[in-house]
C-alpha cells in the first residue's frame, strides 16, 4: 500500500486525519493540536487507526481497504438463515390470519370509512392538512390552491426531502451517537409518519380532532429533541470511557 | 476418503463396561442397530471432512478481526431486512402467478353478485383447493414486504449507510419503495369490493388534483374520471405486467450495486 | 450410577459421556426419528380433523378389508390419540438423546 492510498482510505469514520506510519505526532504535538472533546476524539480515532493498521499488517487476511463488508459470504449466509426463518413466520401468519373480502363494489353507497392499506396512511394523512393551507386574508380568506392540490404537494415535498438526505448529510460518521442531529431528524420523521397515519384515521380515534392535529406536529418535535438530548449525553459518556481507557493504557509522560 | 475400512468402534463392548439404565441401554442399542444398517453418519462425516478440507469457514468480519468497539453488532439482524424484502417479493411473485391463473380483471356483472372479478376472488377463496391459503399468502407477503422495505429504509438511514458512494442506491431505494406501495395499491383494487372501489375513488381524486397534468394522469392511470371496467383493466396490467418487470429489474440493479460496493460498515 | 451422574450447573438431569462416534450416531438418528415422528404425528392430527385426507381413506379401506367400519367420530378420536402419541414419542426420543454427550462437552456449560 502506498502512502497516498493510506491518505485516501478513511476507514475509521473519524476525522480523516491519518498520520503516516513513520512520523506519528509526538505526545506534545498531539496535545497541542486541539482542546477538549475534539482532541479526545482525535486521539481515540488516531490510536484506533494505528492499531487497525498494525493488525492489518500482521494479518493473513486478504489485503484490501476495508470500507465495507463483503456481501458474500458475510451478509448472505446470515441473511439466508434469518430470512428463511422469517418466510416460515410469514407462512404461519397467512395460515392463522387469512384475509377476508368485503361486499362487492357499489358505486351508489359510499361507506362511512374509506381507507387504503396501512402503508399509505401517512400519505393519506398528508392529504388532511387543509388547516395548514396558507389562506390569503388579502383575497378575502381565499386559499392559494385547492386543499387537495396542497395535499399532493405535501407528498412531493416529503419524498423530495427524503431524497435529499445523502446530499445534505455528508462525512463518514455512521452511528446515531456520532451524529445526534441527524438521528434526531430521523426519529422525528418516523414519529411524524406515525402521527400522520393516526391523523388519517381521525374519525376512528377516540380523541379530540384538534388535539390530534396539534399532536401530529408536536410529538415529532418532542421526540426529536429527546433523541438529540439522549444521544448527546451518550456521546459524552463514550468519550469519558474512551478517555479513561486511553490514559490507563498509556499514561502521559 | 480412503477405501480401506476404518476400524469400527466396539460399541457393544463399550456399553458393557458402562453403567446404564435399561432404557438407555435399549435406546443406544436401537440407534446402534440403525447406524450399522443405514450408514448416514458415515456420509455426514464425509461432508464434515470436506468442510474442513476446503476450509469453508466464515472469514472474520472487520469488526471481529480488528476487535473494534462492536456495540453496534446488536443491531445487526436489521441488516437482513433488505434480503427479507427480496424474499417476500419472491414469495408474493410465486403466489401471485398462481392466483393469476384463476383471476379475471372483468368489471362485467357476474351471475350471482358483484362483478366477474369479485366472484373470481370468492371462487378462489371458497371453491379452489388451497385457494384460501394462496390468497392469504399473497396478501401477507405483500404486507410484510412493504413493512420490511420501510424498516430497511430506516436501518439504512440510522446506520448512515446512504453516505458517500451509496447515494445512488438511496435514490433507487426511494423509487423502489414508491413502486412497492404502487404494487400494493393496484393490488388492493383488484378484488373490486367496496374497499377497493372507494380506495380507487380517492386515487382518481388525488390524481385529478395534481396541478397542470392532473386530468391527463387520471386518464392514463385510471382510464377516466370515474371508476369502471377500464380502471380495473389498467390496475391489472400495472399489477401483473408493468410493475413486476420494472420492480424486478430495479431490485436486481439495487442488489448488484450493493454487491459491488459492499455493505456499509457501522463504525 | 456413581461415576456417570454429573449434574451440570443450571441443567437438570443426567449426562452420560459416550465416545465421539457414538455421540454422532445418537445425535443423527435421534434427530431423524424425532423429526419423522413429529411430522407423522401432525399428519395424523390432520387426518383426524379433515374428513377427506389420504391417510384417513387409506386406513378406512384397510379396515374395510378386515370388514370393519368404525364410525367417523371413533376414527377421528383414534387418529387424534395416535397423532399426539407420535408427537410425544418424537419429543421423548429427542430429549433422551440429549443426555448422551461426547467428552469435553459437559464441562463448559453454556
Ligand atoms: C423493494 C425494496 C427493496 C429491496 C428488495 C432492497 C434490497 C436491498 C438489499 C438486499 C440490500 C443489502 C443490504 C441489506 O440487506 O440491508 C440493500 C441495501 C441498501 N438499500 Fe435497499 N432494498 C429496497 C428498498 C430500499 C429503500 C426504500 C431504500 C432507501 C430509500 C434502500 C436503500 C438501500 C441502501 C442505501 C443500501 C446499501 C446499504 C449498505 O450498503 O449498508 N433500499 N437493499
Amino acid at each position: 500500500m502506498s502512502d497516498d492510498n493510506q491518505h485516501d482510505a478513511r476507514t475509521d469514520g473519524g476525522t480523516g486525519i491519518v498520520p503516516p506510519d513513520d512520523d506519528t505526532p509526538t505526545w506534545s504535538e498531539r496535545k497541542s493540536r486541539r482542546s477538549g472533546l475534539p482532541r479526545l476524539t482525535y486521539e481515540y480515532f488516531e490510536r484506533a487507526r494505528r492499531e487497525d493498521q498494525n493488525l492489518r499488517e500482521e494479518s493473513t487476511y486478504v489485503e484490501r481497504d476495508v470500507l465495507a463488508f463483503p456481501t458474500w459470504p458475510h451478509e448472505l449466509i446470515r441473511n439466508l438463515a434469518l430470512t428463511s426463518f422469517f418466510v416460515g413466520m410469514l407462512l404461519l401468519l397467512s395460515a392463522t390470519l387469512p384475509p377476508h373480502i368485503g361486499n362487492p363494489a357499489n358505486p351508489s353507497s359510499t361507506p362511512s370509512i374509506i381507507l387504503p392499506d396501512w402503508y399509505l396512511y401517512w400519505s393519506f394523512g398528508l392529504l388532511k392538512l387543509n388547516d395548514l393551507n396558507p389562506a390569503l386574508s388579502l383575497v378575502g380568506g381565499q386559499k392559494l390552491m385547492a386543499d387537495r392540490t396542497f395535499g399532493v404537494l405535501a407528498n412531493v415535498v416529503v419524498v423530495g426531502a427524503i431524497a435529499m438526505v445523502p446530499f445534505l448529510n455528508k462525512g463518514s460518521a455512521r452511528r446515531p451517537v456520532e451524529q445526534p442531529f441527524w438521528a434526531a431528524i430521523g426519529m422525528g420523521g418516523v414519529t411524524f409518519a406515525l402521527t400522520l397515519s393516526l391523523l388519517s384515521i381521525k374519525n376512528l380515534m377516540p380523541m379530540d380532532v384538534h388535539l390530534l392535529f396539534d399532536l401530529t406536529f408536536l410529538a415529532p418535535i418532542v421526540i426529536g429533541c429527546l433523541t438529540y438530548a439522549v444521544l448527546k449525553t451518550m456521546r459524552e459518556g463514550y468519550m469519558y470511557d474512551l478517555n479513561r481507557r486511553y490514559y490507563r493504557l498509556r499514561p502521559p509522560k | 476418503m480412503s477405501l480401506k475400512e476404518k476400524d469400527e468402534h466396539d460399541h457393544l463392548g463399550w456399553m458393557k463396561g458402562k453403567q446404564l439404565s435399561p432404557i438407555e441401554k435399549g435406546y443406544l442399542f436401537t440407534l446402534i442397530w440403525l447406524d450399522k444398517r443405514f450408514r448416514v453418519v458415515d456420509y455426514l462425516e464425509l461432508l464434515e471432512t470436506l468442510y474442513y478440507r476446503v476450509n469453508l469457514q466464515m472469514p472474520k468480519s472487520h469488526t471481529e478481526q480488528y476487535n473494534l468497539d462492536n456495540k453496534f453488532w446488536y443491531w445487526y439482524p436489521l441488516y437482513a431486512l433488505g434480503s427479507f424484502s427480496t424474499l417476500a417479493y419472491v414469495v408474493a411473485a410465486i403466489s401471485g402467478a398462481l392466483l393469476g391463473f384463476y383471476y379475471t380483471p372483468s368489471a362485467a356483472a357476474a351471475a350471482d353478485t358483484g362483478t366477474v372479478a369479485y366472484s373470481q376472488i370468492t371462487f378462489i377463496m371458497q371453491d379452489l383447493q388451497f385457494g384460501f391459503m394462496l390468497r392469504s399468502i399473497h396478501r401477507w407477503s405483500a404486507q410484510v414486504m412493504t413493512a420490511a422495505v420501510f424498516l430497511h429504509m430506516l436501518r439504512v438511514y440510522f446506520t448512515g449507510a446512504y453516505k458517500e458512494p451509496r447515494e445512488l442506491n438511496w435514490l433507487l431505494g426511494i423509487v423502489l419503495i414508491s413502486l412497492t406501495m404502487g404494487f400494493g395499491y393496484t393490488g388492493y383494487l383488484l378484488p373490486w369490493d367496496q374497499l377497493a372501489y372507494w380506495a380507487g375513488q380517492i386515487g382518481v381524486e388525488m390524481s385529478l388534483s395534481i396541478p397542470l397534468i392532473g386530468e391527463w394522469v387520471a386518464q392514463l392511470v385510471f382510464g377516466g374520471f370515474s371508476l369502471g371496467a377500464p380502471t380495473l383493466q389498467r390496475m391489472y396490467i400495472l399489477h401483473v405486467f408493468l410493475l413486476p418487470f420494472v420492480v424486478t429489474t430495479l431490485i436486481a440493479i439495487h442488489i448488484a450495486i450493493v454487491w459491488i460496493q459492499g455493505i456499509a460498515e457501522p463504525h | 450410577m456413581a461415576d456417570d451422574d454429573r449434574h451440570r450447573n443450571g441443567r437438570e438431569g443426567r449426562d452420560v459421556e459416550v465416545p465421539m462416534r457414538l455421540y454422532k450416531t445418537v445425535t443423527v438418528f435421534s434427530t431423524l426419528i424425532a423429526v419423522f415422528a413429529v411430522v407423522f404425528g401432525f399428519l395424523l392430527l390432520d387426518a383426524a380433523a379433515l374428513g377427506t385426507g389420504l391417510i384417513r381413506q387409506a386406513v378406512r379401506s384397510l379396515l374395510g378389508l378386515l370388514s370393519l367400519s368404525p364410525s367417523d367420530s371413533l376414527l377421528s378420536a383414534m387418529f387424534a390419540v395416535a397423532g399426539l402419541a407420535s408427537i410425544a414419542v418424537g419429543a421423548g426420543v429427542y430429549v433422551l438423546g440429549t443426555r448422551f454427550q461426547a467428552a469435553e462437552m459437559g464441562e463448559g456449560g453454556d
